[in-house]
């Protein structure tokens, strides 16, 4: 039916908006959009639709609603008059795209605010000290290998390698017991 | 004597490296003072201290011709180095003493060499010689700060905590990275899973290599 086609089509419209947008996918530009889902609407036609719906998209997005403000924020969106309202089809398919992309969209802006590399991962290994070119070995005990993935969004990972021995990985499990502490406490007090 | 070919081959191997032999061939024109002098010198070296100034006091005061107190420095500094990495129990003061009757090297200057061998000095100079061996750098210090982000530029209420850590390391390079805390607690597990490994590492017997 018509109704699913066109219902398809906008649904289309708000994944591309969505992947332009907010997780940097510049090849997806208007006009690949109008070509793929609309190409019987005339340019200046789809650019109000394209605007449009970009506008909605990013109010939610910035606001990052839930369902409660999104319903709130759609139906009145639908009772505007004029050409600014939406349809019904419309607020229907927002709803769907929400529902499925929020989670995806908060992550990604909130990368937008992360200026230092992040951490990715890490590897270990530990090792036994059997010999060495010029120490005693004998003195060593275990010691611990471990690889650091730290990296900005969108970049190449760079890696940190690091020994610990097992004095140190027992200062570091403290300190990790503390910034647990620290944020048991914050959720708290939230 | 009959005990010496029953023997095996020196603790410097089957081959005595070339400075030490041209050390042993120069010693016989040092006399003791001089000889302990240099000792110092080598022994503060193995520390891991600066010892140019010192060298040059000596090659200056002596009339030894330098080219000569060159091998002589190296081959003692060489024969220190390859006693002091061969554990006691394997190395013993006599054998080691023996070997170098063997270089022909004066009766005084071996129980001066042994003593630093087998003193109590000997932890120590064991200590600084493993901080030469390869390793890679290690935390020197850990800094670390839970921030909440209540607001940014593209989203209104973030209301995200994130632990932001900044690493010194011992080559003297800094590292400054965010954790999300999912993240931190991978982190978390993975440290208390390292500390573990190694308890468990220590209990089994295989730590106990001996040669």
């Amino acid at each position: 039916m018509a109704d699913a086609e066109a219902a398809k089509s906008l649904s289309a419209l708000l994944h591309g908006i969505a992947q332009s947008v907010f997780y940097k996918r510049s090849d997806v530009t208007e006009e690949l959009l109008r070509a793929e889902l609309f190409p019987e609407l005339p340019p200046l036609d789809f650019r109000v639709l394209h605007d449009k719906m970009r506008g909605v998209v990013k109010s939610v997005a910035t606001a990052d609603m839930d369902r409660a403000q999104l319903e709130a924020f759609l139906t009145a969106q639908t009772r505007k008059q004029g050409g600014g309202g939406l349809s019904a089809e419309q607020a229907a398919a927002l709803s769907r795209f929400w529902k499925s992309q929020r989670v995806r969209v908060r992550e990604s802006l909130l990368a937008q605010s992360r200026w230092e590399p992040g951490l990715r991962g890490l590897s270990w290994r530990v090792d036994l000290q059997a010999a060495a070119s010029r120490g005693h070995a004998a003195h060593s005990g275990p010691v611990a290998l471990v690889e650091l993935e730290l990296g900005r969004a969108g970049q190449d990972s760079e890696f940190v390698c690091l020994e610990f021995d097992e004095a140190k990985v027992n200062e570091m499990l403290k300190k990790m017991a503390d910034i647990q502490e620290s944020m048991d406490r914050l959720v708290q007090h939230t | 004597m009959a005990s010496s070919h029953a023997k095996d081959s020196s603790f410097l191997g089957g081959r005595i490296p070339p400075e030490i032999e041209s050390m042993s061939k120069n010693l016989k024109d040092v006399d003791h003072d001089m000889f302990r002098r240099i000792l110092k010198a080598v022994v503060s070296a193995l520390d891991g201290k600066d010892c140019r100034e010192v060298m040059r006091t000596i090659a200056e005061s002596s009339t030894i011709p330098q080219k000569r107190l060159g091998h002589i420095i190296a081959g003692m500094y060489r024969l220190l180095s390859e006693a002091i990495r061969i554990p006691t129990s394997s190395l013993k003061q006599e054998a080691f003493k023996e070997d170098l009757r063997e270089l022909r090297i004066p009766e005084d200057f071996i129980t001066d060499f042994s003593s630093v061998v087998f003193g109590n000095r000997r932890a120590a100079l064991e200590a600084a010689r493993s901080l030469n061996d390869p390793h890679l750098p290690t935390i020197e210090e850990l800094k670390w700060r839970v921030d909440v982000a209540i607001s940014t530029s593209s989203l209104a209420r973030a209301m995200q905590p994130s632990v932001l850590m900044q690493m010194k390391l011992s080559d003297g390079s800094f590292n400054r990275f965010e954790v999300p805390v999912s993240k931190f607690q991978e982190l978390r597990y993975n440290v208390a899973l390292i500390l573990k490994e190694m308890n468990d590492l220590e209990k089994r017997s295989i730590l106990k290599i001996q040669d």
